[in-house]
């Protein structure tokens, strides 16, 4: 792009930056707010006593969720693989593990998160108008999405701190390979005339609990780390 | 309001178009409809900077809300005391070059409770000019009213209500009208969170986030800030009858290779 960086902008942000090959890498720690996420009016994702999105089509179906941000390393890598009642029988996993609580230390920015649901749990192929197959059941990436991180306190006298916008596909059957890369979309601030894109994976769970995601009761909301590489 | 419109009617007659890319104007004998190109012009700074603004008249009836019904219907809506995050919308506005909506200059009162504001003065009736676009805004409620602390699963608090901002949303500008022979007007779109509880507060700061046309290889910002309320009225985003829709000036800065 051959534009420059905003240093000032950059060096007042709370979280570290990272120079690198003429550009930057800013790192950021994600957990998810559990109880925020809002599901699709459809009931197709919901009702945790009817809900059965990995055996339906339930492509379309739109969510939102939120969470705090933290500079990256605050939290904790997991050590101790670690079941999930929602797969019985599936492996004990490392990103299963409760590694955080938010007692050890404050949040200082937003993540926003809303999209469409990918899953297509149908044991069926679905034929065309002459019988040919032409689309079969698949259970993952799960979600299709747009990502705010705000980074910055909300207040009454600043409702839009520095922000990046990033947009992709996440989540997949096994939390332990579970890596993506998204496309920055755009950037406010410092960022404003940032292109790039972010790595994002799993950081185990927290002690808030998902309210509708999970078609079990008491499921811990996962964390994630997001590894973004900027230029300008 | 009224002389204004007769001001520029007049000019109108005799010139199709305000000077330095102004809009066109209803006129009784002739609609002149604009291309982009005629009023939007972006010349690069010095430093490679594109600077231009848009108004948009937000069209209150055009407000769509999320079948939960949380918002909606206007007897029994209580959105800034319940978590309704997640809630989702869609509204409209009518596009105008920068400056065609006047700013707002007497103060006025607003909502039950809140300050009077100049940002409450009824200033755009929609016959001044006619839009040579589309604004259209679509997202999530980002409002948590819920007066009770969230605990997690360990009795930790991790959350309090928080009421603003009230909106995470795309927006969409659009540089012309939709027509048969043309569907996709040049265009820019942005993303961020939007509105807050004090108006004179309100300015926001969203990513452009692409566009079409000239915008094809765009990155940059735009500013949104507050420009008075029209004479449309919000059909569910506010909990009072006989609300009056608000009015927005967009300041863009931007890159476009």
């Amino acid at each position: 792009m051959g534009g420059t960086m905003d240093m000032p902008g950059l060096a007042a942000l709370p979280f570290p930056v990272e120079h690198v090959d003429g550009g930057a890498r800013l790192v950021v720690d994600l957990a998810i707010l559990g109880h925020t996420d809002a599901a699709d009016p459809s009931g197709r994702i919901g009702d945790k006593t009817t809900q059965n999105y990995f055996g339906i089509d339930t492509r379309g179906d739109s969510y939102f969720v939120a969470g705090l941000l933290y500079p990256g390393g605050t939290i904790p890598m997991p050590t101790r693989p670690t079941a999930l009642s929602v797969f019985p029988g599936a492996p004990p996993r490392l990103h299963n593990e409760m590694v955080w609580d938010f007692t050890a230390a404050k949040p200082v920015g937003h993540h926003f998160n809303r999209g469409w649901v990918l899953i297509n749990g149908s044991r069926e192929a679905t034929p065309d108008t002459r019988g040919t197959p032409i689309d079969l059941p698949r259970q993952e990436p799960h979600l299709l999405s747009t990502h705010n991180f705000i980074l910055g306190e909300f207040s009454p006298d600043n409702l839009s701190p520095p922000m990046l916008v990033t947009k992709g596909v996440e989540n997949g059957n096994d939390p332990d390979v579970e890596v993506v890369y998204r496309a920055i979309a755009g950037g406010t601030g410092p960022f404003r005339f940032a292109r790039g894109q972010v790595r994002q994976e799993r950081l185990g769970r927290n002690s808030t609990a998902l309210r509708t995601f999970s078609s079990f009761a008491n499921v811990l909301a996962p964390n994630y780390r997001f590894t973004f590489d900027i230029v300008w | 309001m009224e002389t204004s419109r007769r001001t520029l009617l007049k000019m109108a007659g005799t010139t199709g178009l305000l000077a330095t890319g102004g809009p066109v104007l209803a006129q009784a004998t002739r609609l002149i409809m604009p291309q982009p190109a005629d009023w939007l012009r972006i010349e690069p700074d010095a430093n490679g900077i594109v600077r231009f603004s848009v108004d948009v008249a937000v069209i209150g009836n055009s407000d769509a809300i999320d079948a939960s019904g949380r918002i909606g219907p206007k007897d029994s809506q209580d959105y800034f005391n319940i978590d309704v995050r997640g809630d989702t919308y869609q509204v409209e506005g009518a596009l105008y070059p920068g400056g065609t909506i006047p700013d707002p200059t007497v103060l006025t009162e607003g909502r039950r409770g809140k300050k009077p504001s100049v940002q409450y003065q009824l200033n755009w009736d929609f016959k001044a000019a006619q839009p040579v676009g589309h604004w259209l805004s679509r997202g999530w409620v980002l409002i948590n009213g819920n007066r009770e602390p969230v605990t997690d699963t360990l009795g930790t608090v991790v959350e309090t209500a928080r009421t603003e901002p009230h909106l995470l949303s795309e927006h969409n500008y659009v540089f012309g009208r939709f027509g048969p022979d043309n569907l996709s007007p040049e265009m820019l779109i942005s993303s961020g969170v939007e509105d807050g509880d004090d108006v004179d507060k309100e300015i926001i700061t969203r990513a452009i986030t692409g566009g079409t046309g000239r915008f094809r290889n765009v990155t940059g910002q735009v500013v949104e800030r507050r420009l008075g309320r029209n004479t449309s009225v919000l059909r569910s985003f506010s909990d009072f009858p006989g609300a009056y829709s608000p009015n927005y000036r967009f300041e863009f800065e931007l890159k476009l290779d």
